[in-house]
């Protein structure tokens, strides 16, 4: 890899994993625990829907998170050939 | 056959199942040992993790923390699943491209140091010491409530059969001895869930049947008479803090 594309494959790296970890935080500790309240007002079927956050949605966040993330990474890999096999 | 039989007997099984496979798929190189022979397949290796995740801290006290706490406890469920999106995001892909067996040595390389490396040797020490106390607890309660004897004894046994297949077999025995043990544990997990959201709500999958309407006519929300039950009991309500 040339110097500018070491430089513009770790910067696309970096700005990927900034937007899943903002993700990330937002629907475990923003949605889960700072407004959980505003949110518990709203109900998703028999759920307050800051506690299906906090228990439930969070996690299933968490899954697409890391798909996205491979996803993502194989992609930019490809790209910039230097992919595995 | 009794309970208690039917216990041995269940048990028993697994034990001499993990035990099979650890002799089946022990280690014949150093790189057997420590990193499987590098030749798991994504899924496997995926469900060794799942099993280490369902591990008896979650087993026993993760269990007990949310039937406890409530929404409290969910910071547990957050944190734990939270921290493997971390490491699968932040550590897991540049260990992989590295090439080296342990985090320890990645760490020692990336920062050119040998202290950096021996930073992270006591960090991992104190960590795993910190996570095998819980999970030998853990062990001892469950082994001492199966063979009825005391808590030392049921932790030297439960210790013993590891010993086993963590010495035959190592990396490589225990990515496949988990993997029987995910097989297990999902089993064991996901059949009471069903059959209890299946019988209180009357659909068989668990995270709608948690919010859905109780089957006993009344039309109450199940989260919402859980809440009323504890809060009848003296305790904080369900799903508020």
């Amino acid at each position: 890899m040339t110097p500018e594309n070491r430089t513009a494959y770790w910067k696309a790296n970096l700005s990927l994993l900034t937007i899943l970890l903002i993700i990330w935080f937002v629907v475990s500790y923003g949605f889960g625990i700072l407004l959980v309240e505003p949110l518990n007002a709203i109900s998703l079927g028999g759920y307050k829907l800051g506690f299906w956050f906090a228990q439930q949605g969070s996690i299933y966040v968490f899954l697409v998170l890391i798909f996205v993330y491979a996803f993502a990474m194989n992609r930019l890999d490809k790209k910039f050939d230097v992919h595995e096999d | 056959m009794s309970l208690q039989l039917w216990t041995y007997l269940v048990v028993g099984a697994t034990f001499a199942l993990y035990i099979g496979i650890a002799f089946w798929a022990r280690a014949a190189s150093t790189s057997d040992f420590y990193v499987a022979g590098k030749g798991v397949h994504p899924v496997a290796n995926g469900m060794a993790t799942a099993a280490d995740w369902m591990s008896a801290a979650s087993f026993i006290s993760m269990a007990g923390l949310l039937a406890f706490k409530g929404y409290d406890a969910s910071v547990y469920l957050m944190g734990w699943t939270g921290g493997y999106v971390l490491l699968a995001l932040l550590l897991a892909p540049y260990l992989r491209k590295f090439g080296k067996f342990t985090v320890p040595e990645f760490i020692g390389d990336r920062y050119y140091s040998k202290l950096a490396r021996l930073v992270a040797v006591i960090a991992l020490i104190v960590a795993s010491i910190t996570y095998v106390i819980g999970q030998m607890k853990g062990v001892g309660v469950a082994f001492s409530r199966f063979l009825e004897v005391d808590f030392e004894t049921g932790v030297y046994v439960g210790m013993a059969i590891v010993f086993i297949y963590a010495v035959l077999g190592g990396m490589k025995g225990i990515t496949y001895t988990q993997i029987a043990q995910y097989v297990v544990l999902i089993f064991a997990y996901t059949v009471p869930a069903i059959f209890i959201s299946l019988q209180l709500t009357g659909t068989p999958i668990p995270q709608i049947g948690l919010g859905s309407a109780m089957s006993d006519g009344s039309g109450i929300m199940l989260l919402d008479k859980l809440d009323q039950v504890v809060t009848d009991l003296g305790f904080g309500a369900y799903t508020q803090q």
